[in-house]
């Protein structure tokens, strides 16, 4: 099962599609949880993926805004789509009879 | 004016670290990162922080692996005392002989601490060559952990007719083994198997013909001990030798085992 900041970072590559990399991934995680979120992070959580299969990544192309420096792109594999749909899915079931959950009520003693 | 120019100073230097801590990482992992960087707008700190938190994961990365471990507690510690030992014991040889120099045929003698100077230096090449090939990334740490045990050795050093740099003989062929063992050619099986039988043979008969003879344990013991990574080398190679008969490995197989 995928860890929970593993899940944000293959949601946010899923969501940039052809624009995900690095500083862009970053970007959309911290948008999302409003908190600040290490570059080191990030690219040891690509590197641990992608050894798992669940990412694939390569160096794309250097720009201007980035002082002529390459980026390193990032896409979500078959198997990483199906590992975050099958979190997504455990998430929404355990949360299900929660107070925060989509039907707000407890379950009963 | 005096504040701003002081600013601009605090800039460049932020900058500049920024720049020497990223040398720590892989070229094309430190081009995406300062290229994030750059492109997020991060002040000099600000990025001089980002980038020394993963140079610092990356290491710790590396520690869940048992090369470096290996390489800084089971090898460079160890042998730095053993090694240290040795060279003293070698320089004090020589004093020794040069000063009966006036009696006897000294030939002898002379013959045995050459011998026992090239066993040295075989078990200080091994050593480094193994700590280079097995712990590449973290190589500062065996560095370190040979270095301590000489400072301490060096501030400790009582030995009135002996110079302190009769401790750091092995100094020389372990660095060089460590070069070797980073950057040179993989020894192939066949030399490195003759390297551990030569070494071998030379160690036990230096301590055969040596002043302790057949009869110092402990002398024994630490021949044994240093010629250990001469035979792990050997070994190491056969199975390498081995393996690149069989089917190529995946490219994440072969990646995982070059990774440390």
């Amino acid at each position: 099962m995928l860890g929970e900041f593993e899940y944000l970072l293959i949601t946010a590559a899923a969501s940039l599609a052809d624009a995900a990399y690095g500083a862009a991934i970053r970007q959309e995680i911290e948008d999302a949880t409003q908190k600040s979120c290490a570059i080191g992070a990030i690219y040891t959580t690509v590197d641990r993926l992608e050894a798992k299969g669940l990412l694939r990544t390569w160096m794309g192309e250097a720009t201007p805004q980035r002082g002529g420096r390459a980026k390193r792109m990032v896409e979500v594999t078959p198997a990483g789509m199906k590992a975050a749909k099958e979190f997504y899915l455990a998430v929404e079931r355990v949360s299900r009879d929660a107070s925060w959950g989509p039907s707000g009520a407890r379950r009963p003693v | 004016m005096g504040a701003k120019r002081s600013e601009e100073a605090g800039v460049k230097v932020a900058w500049r670290l920024s720049e020497w801590a990223s040398r720590l990482l892989e070229p094309a992992e430190r081009e995406a990162v300062l290229g994030d960087l750059t492109e997020a707008g991060r002040g000099p700190l600000l990025s001089f922080v980002e980038v020394f938190d993963l140079v610092l994961r990356r290491q710790a990365g590396h520690w869940k692996n048992w090369r470096p471990w290996v390489a800084a507690f089971g090898i460079s510690v160890p042998t730095s005392f053993l090694f240290m030992g040795d060279s003293v014991a070698l320089c004090a040889g020589f004093v020794k002989l040069a000063g009966d120099a006036t009696g006897g045929n000294i030939a002898p003698g002379i013959m045995i601490l050459a011998l026992k100077a090239l066993v040295l230096t075989g078990w200080s090449w091994t050593c480094g060559y193994l700590v280079g090939d097995v712990s590449g990334r973290t190589l500062w740490c065996s560095i370190l952990a040979y270095g301590s045990p000489c400072l301490f050795c060096l501030s400790r050093f009582r030995i009135e007719s002996l110079s302190r740099s009769s401790l750091l003989l092995f100094v020389f062929p372990l660095a060089v083994g460590i070069w070797h063992g980073l950057r040179g050619p993989r020894v192939g099986s066949r030399m490195a198997v003759c390297a551990a039988s030569i070494i071998t043979l030379l160690a036990v008969i230096s301590e055969v013909c040596g002043p302790g003879g057949t009869g110092n344990a402990c002398s024994w013991i630490g021949s044994l001990v240093l010629t250990c990574p001469a035979w792990f080398l050997a070994i190491a190679s056969l199975a390498v030798t081995k393996e690149s008969a069989k089917p190529e490995t995946s490219l994440l197989e072969r990646e995982q085992h070059e990774s440390i």
